[in-house]
């Protein structure tokens, strides 16, 4: 940032002493600007080659213990026990110097991170380090449950450590990827590149037609920035997103600059919003975010609410049923609002629709971008009934579930009075019977058409 | 078909109607003393008439605050429904929101100056949610402990998990 800042002023320096009648700019000015430059990445890169000399880790069977020891001292512990997530970030750099940052989510307090390690011994820490959390996880929920995971033995398949392009396991197979072809199709054809093109379009057209040349340059250069944060946002940051199935959760590895991989245990994920802008609808196309517990305060290259950020309806469902066995968004049963909401709804009453099965809860709505958002009972915080002077008129109420912070935000709208009104007390019950099943296995969920809902109950986190 | 709005269960707990008063004097406070100093400040910067104009304006949606402060009281309730707390809320706007006990994760018992005056507090249920926003104003104070301390007795009972 105060590299560019420097940049920046020196060149309007620059630009300011720059008469009309000189045909180079000076040299003084000039030797000025790559001075500053040289100067500060200097200092930048001393201070990060101190940080990273003073810092120093431990991993033991116990805990983690980050010592830094440069201009301020501080040392942090981690209990094995506590961590609920690890992710491996690499930079562009990083990456090709086979280098990779360690980042430690331990829940509510901000992420511990560990900057550069060898990328393999990245890997491990990782994968030990997950190992023991789900191991310190089970020892804590009810027994029969862990004991009964333990006997598993973890397949023996050999284990590979990531390269530079990928990391993944052997033993960790793969629930969808999202092909080349697919992120550049969706990136061409999402609503920032689109505008982008008709903001270029209208820069390069209006002169042509009205000689308005003043607008041509901010236009383009308009259309310029939307383009760059379309293509950064969506094809270098989730290029070749890979969906693996990890011990006891999701992995995700994607990047074209910046591989980042993150691990997403399955009992931390509370609901999912399914989308489908305007533009991607003829091609069929999806993007799925997700709320994680605890998963809010992460920096962007590791954006835990992105569940897949392009992909097909199969896919979709594919990632769905990863989740939560056995959910399928479109085996919930969906009821629309009653008609006289058209007199709040004017455009968009029909796309309105909710309905619930014994596991989830589903909410739809969406003119242009198409919306559904999917919420599992035993997720649910608190709920929410509202209604305004208007609706009483109307008989009508909006009814919300209270998840934690993150983009899901399931509130079914305009709901006929009765309606709102039983589904407020069942939706309670409901809410209760699925916390319950899941803090004491009973044998109905046992008995469930997929063993892997054994498996979610016995990841139940102790009260956070 | 029982109405929206009815207890789900028991009656709904009233709280205190001095709770209205404290609720008075932030109306004062938030909307009659800026209306004063938009007023004044007009009257010397400009002309007397936009003063009385902002005067007018402002007394007028000072007062009807005033006066509607009782029935925005009585509008908030609570009551319990098995091991879920129920909070109603707003004449107009009306709210209900219902927090299982076991979702909670603390309970907090806030009591500014005026609540302390008028020997109030009130008592707010933290989940894993920020929507939640599950709070009993006005209560009277030992009211209030005792709600917090049932339910944290409750809570510890009652199931749990995220």
């Amino acid at each position: 940032m105060i590299l560019i800042g420097v940049i920046a002023w020196t060149l309007k320096q620059l630009l300011d002493s720059w008469q009309p009648g000189q045909r180079i700019p000076p040299v003084r000015a000039i030797l000025l600007v790559v001075g500053a430059v040289l100067a500060l990445t200097l200092i930048q890169a001393a201070i990060g080659y101190f940080q990273w000399r003073t810092t120093t880790f431990r991993i033991d069977e116990e805990e983690v213990r980050i010592d830094r020891r440069f201009i301020q001292h501080n040392s942090d512990r981690i209990s094995l026990s506590k961590i609920q997530s690890v992710d491996v970030v690499q930079p562009l750099a990083a990456r090709l110097l086979g280098l990779a940052r360690l980042r430690i989510d331990v829940g509510g307090s901000s992420a511990r991170t560990i900057e550069y390690l060898s990328r393999a011994d990245a890997y491990r820490f990782r994968d030990f380090l997950i190992g023991r959390a789900r191991q310190s996880h089970q020892a804590t929920t009810p027994a029969g449950t862990g004991a009964q995971r333990q006997q598993a033995p973890r397949p023996g398949v050999p284990e590979r450590p990531g390269s530079s392009w990928q990391d993944r396991r052997f033993d960790e197979p793969e629930i969808t990827h999202v092909a080349p072809r697919q992120i550049v199709l969706g990136t061409l054809i999402s609503g920032g590149f689109i505008w982008s093109v008709l903001l270029a379009g209208a820069g390069i057209a209006l002169p042509v037609i009205f000689h308005l040349e003043v607008i041509t340059l901010p236009l383009v250069l308009a259309a310029l920035l939307t383009a760059i944060r379309a293509v950064t946002g969506l094809l270098v940051k989730y290029w070749r997103f890979t969906l693996l199935r990890a011990d006891g959760g999701l992995k995700m590895v994607h990047g074209l600059t910046t591989l980042a991989t993150r691990t997403v245990p399955r009992h931390r994920i509370q609901g999912l919003e399914i989308a489908q802008p305007l533009f991607w609808r003829p091609a069929g196309l999806y993007r799925v975010r997700l709320t994680v517990l605890g998963g809010v305060k992460l920096d962007g290259e590791l954006e835990a609410q992105v569940l897949l950020p392009v992909g097909t309806a199969t896919q979709v469902s594919e990632a769905i049923d990863a989740i939560w066995p056995g959910v399928a968004l479109d085996a919930v049963a969906l009821h629309p609002i009653p008609r006289r909401a058209r007199w709040l709804r004017w455009l968009d009453r029909q796309t309105i629709l909710w309905g619930l099965d014994e596991r989830i809860m589903v909410a739809r709505h969406g003119l242009l971008q198409r919306r559904a958002e999917m919420v599992p009972h035993s997720r649910v915080q608190s709920i929410g009934l509202r209604q305004g002077p208007l609706q009483r008129r109307l008989r009508l109420a909006d009814v919300v579930l209270h998840l934690p912070a993150g983009p899901v935000y399931l509130k079914c709208r305009q709901l006929d009075a009765d309606d709102a009104r039983r589904l407020l007390l069942g939706e309670m019950d409901l809410c209760r019977a699925a916390r319950s099943a899941e803090l004491r296995p009973t044998p109905s969920a046992n008995s469930a058409p997929n063993p892997d809902i054994g498996g979610t109950s016995a990841e139940t986190p102790p009260v956070m | 078909m029982d109405h929206l709005f009815d207890p789900p269960g028991g009656a709904w707990q009233p709280v205190s109607p001095r709770y209205a008063t404290a609720k008075r004097f932030a109306v004062l406070l938030g909307w009659g003393l800026p209306t004063v100093v938009v007023a004044v400040g007009l009257g010397i910067v400009w002309t007397w008439w936009a003063a009385a104009i902002a005067g007018a304006v402002g007394a007028a949606w000072t007062l009807w605050r005033w006066f509607r402060m009782p029935r925005i009281v009585a509008a908030w309730g609570w009551c319990e429904r098995g091991t879920d707390l129920c909070i109603r809320s707003g004449p107009w706007f009306q709210r209900l929101t219902i927090v299982p006990y076991g979702r909670m994760q603390a309970v907090n018992i806030n009591s500014g100056p005026v609540d302390r005056y008028l020997g109030l507090a009130s008592v707010e249920l933290v989940t894993a949610s920020p929507a939640s926003d599950a709070v009993i104003p006005g209560l009277r104070l030992d009211d209030a402990t005792s709600l917090r301390d049932r339910i944290t007795a409750i809570a510890e009972t009652a199931d749990a998990g995220l």
